[in-house]
């Protein structure tokens, strides 16, 4: 009786406590490749997959919603407060990623071993770019706002932690000695898909995205060293690869096709044809469209767009992360020059700008300011401009709308208007994890809920 | 006889009393249950078109019927 009443000193304890923590190199290794498997099959989470991209596209103003089919656009989100609700499991899954990354970088053993090196780094990287991706979609826009709320920084397996908030700041700081943590494992395994290059092109994003310029700059030269700008043929067959990852790709989600009926590329073809490209995208290219690779790659002549979706990071980005950075510090002729290359290898014979014929800004273009909340100038509004073209189909306007000023739009079901507020940029955290964690306070916009 | 009853009750109240008071150190160590939690943002309330949202949306269909062919 004394050893049944003593014999549990814990009563209600459910941590495991070693019983299921992997032991060896070879069982974390498992974790790390679950991941890696489903990166390779296209999941959410973390690099993002077809139909995240597609979903982003559907938020954003590339397509029109105003001239959605009825029929076939009937399952596109009309706009992004039709999926908010939805963005909590988002933040659960990363967190969720989180928690296996901090049980690798906690528990295993074998550090030293090649094989205990990768997964260490490439656990690095995934916790690194988790906490980009819940800065870009949980907190507020960064460039200026260092002291604004981030998001909880979780970095040991402690089933009992309830942090509060960090401070924008605080994530962007943790996201960086992530990656750079990851750089310093110097991952050469193909297999584990976070090698030194991707992980300092998510640097360049990640100082992007915080207004770090001069290090964005740096991160983003350094990629494209390696992984130089492709042009003409080269160009066309990366782009036209559904699912191979080719040319200045450095990493790529969904690689492995999973539909049984036909591609995913196909299936997400179908399932967005029902709403055309907006017009205003149609007339970034008219001045040289008859000479811009991108145009005839993007939509039809009906405007459905035709361009292969997938989610990834190349060159281009890192290019007009350049130009934007060198921008923002001031150096005009520089960010010009990275813009003009751009152009060089995607319109055939096309003039460089120069100070005197950049065009004007259109006046009816929805951002109306830059990351830092200026009024937007002819070079920088042509780097925006070239970067909607570049990316298109790629997720990356929802995030540029965000960036620059947060615009709000709206659009129409059944003779009702829809408005994506400036708030519903960034998402809602968890509506039970605000209830039961003092001190998590939820973004502004999201106090009615039921 | 009695006496060494007595100890050995007294005994066994004490060591009861003392398990009873330490196997359990945290008794709601388990988070609240999370059913009757709210689960859904209420979106805000959709508004009626104007006649100058109207305009806008003829104005987008013409130009789009007008030159996508």
């Amino acid at each position: 009786m004394v050893a049944g009443l003593c014999s549990c000193t814990k009563y209600l304890d459910i941590k495991p406590y070693g019983q299921t923590i992997p032991q060896t190199a070879e069982e974390f290794s498992a974790i790390i490749h679950d991941y890696i498997n489903d990166i390779d099959y296209g999941e959410e989470t973390i690099i993002g997959s077809i139909m995240s991209v597609c979903e982003l596209e559907a938020y954003a103003d590339n397509l029109e919603p105003l001239l959605q089919d009825a029929q076939t656009g009937r399952l596109i989100p009309l706009y992004i407060g039709d999926d908010l609700s939805g963005k909590q499991t988002r933040y659960i899954k990363l967190y969720e990623a989180i928690r296996d990354c901090n049980i690798i970088i906690g528990y295993l053993e074998d550090r030293d071993s090649e094989l205990g090196r990768n997964v260490l780094g490439t656990a690095h990287a995934i916790r690194g770019v988790c906490y980009y991706n819940l800065l870009r979609d949980f907190c507020d826009p960064c460039v200026n706002n260092g002291n604004g709320p981030g998001v909880p920084i979780v970095t040991e397996f402690d089933m009992e932690a309830r942090p509060a908030r960090s401070t924008i700041a605080q994530t962007v700081k943790q996201a960086e000695n992530d990656m750079l943590t990851a750089i310093s494992y110097d991952i050469s395994d193909e297999i584990y898909r976070f090698n030194s290059d991707v992980i300092r092109g998510y640097l360049a994003r990640l100082y992007f995205w915080a207004g770090n310029w001069p290090s964005a700059a740096e991160y983003a030269r350094d990629v494209l060293d390696s992984y130089p700008l492709l042009n003409g043929a080269a160009y066309t067959e990366m782009m036209g690869s559904e699912t191979a990852r080719r040319g200045n790709i450095l990493i790529k989600g969904g690689i492995i096709n999973s539909s049984a009926t036909g591609t995913d590329n196909d299936v997400m073809k179908r399932y967005l044809s029902g709403r055309p490209v907006s017009r205003q995208f149609v007339e970034l290219f008219d001045a040289e469209k008859e000479n811009d690779i991108r145009y005839t790659m993007s939509f039809d002549s009906k405007r459905i767009f035709k361009k292969n979706v997938f989610s990834c990071l190349r060159s281009a980005e890192m290019q007009l992360i350049l130009a934007e950075s060198l921008y923002h510090q001031g150096n005009a002729e520089d960010a010009l020059s990275a813009l003009n290359e751009l152009r060089r290898n995607r319109i055939a014979g096309a003039a460089d700008y120069t100070a005197e014929t950049l065009p004007e800004v259109n006046g009816n273009d929805i951002i109306r300011q830059d990351a830092c909340g200026k009024p937007l100038t002819p070079l920088i509004y042509a780097i925006l401009c070239e970067r909607r073209k570049e990316l298109f189909m790629e997720g990356d306007r929802w995030y540029e709308l965000k960036r620059n000023g947060r615009p709000e739009r709206w659009a129409v079901r059944g003779n009702l208007k829809y408005t994506t507020f400036s708030y519903m940029y960034t998402f809602p955290l968890p509506i039970d994890d605000v209830e039961l964690v003092e001190g998590l306070v939820q973004n502004p916009g999201y106090e009615n809920v039921r | 006889m009695n006496a060494m009853k007595n100890i050995l009750s007294s005994a066994a109240v004490l060591v009861l009393a003392v398990c009873a008071f330490v196997s359990c150190n945290q008794p709601s160590e388990l988070p609240p249950l999370n059913s009757g939690y709210a689960t859904t943002i209420i979106m805000p309330d959709p508004q009626d078109l104007t006649d100058e949202d109207m305009e806008y949306i003829e104005d987008v269909r013409a130009e789009y019927e007008a030159n996508a062919k």
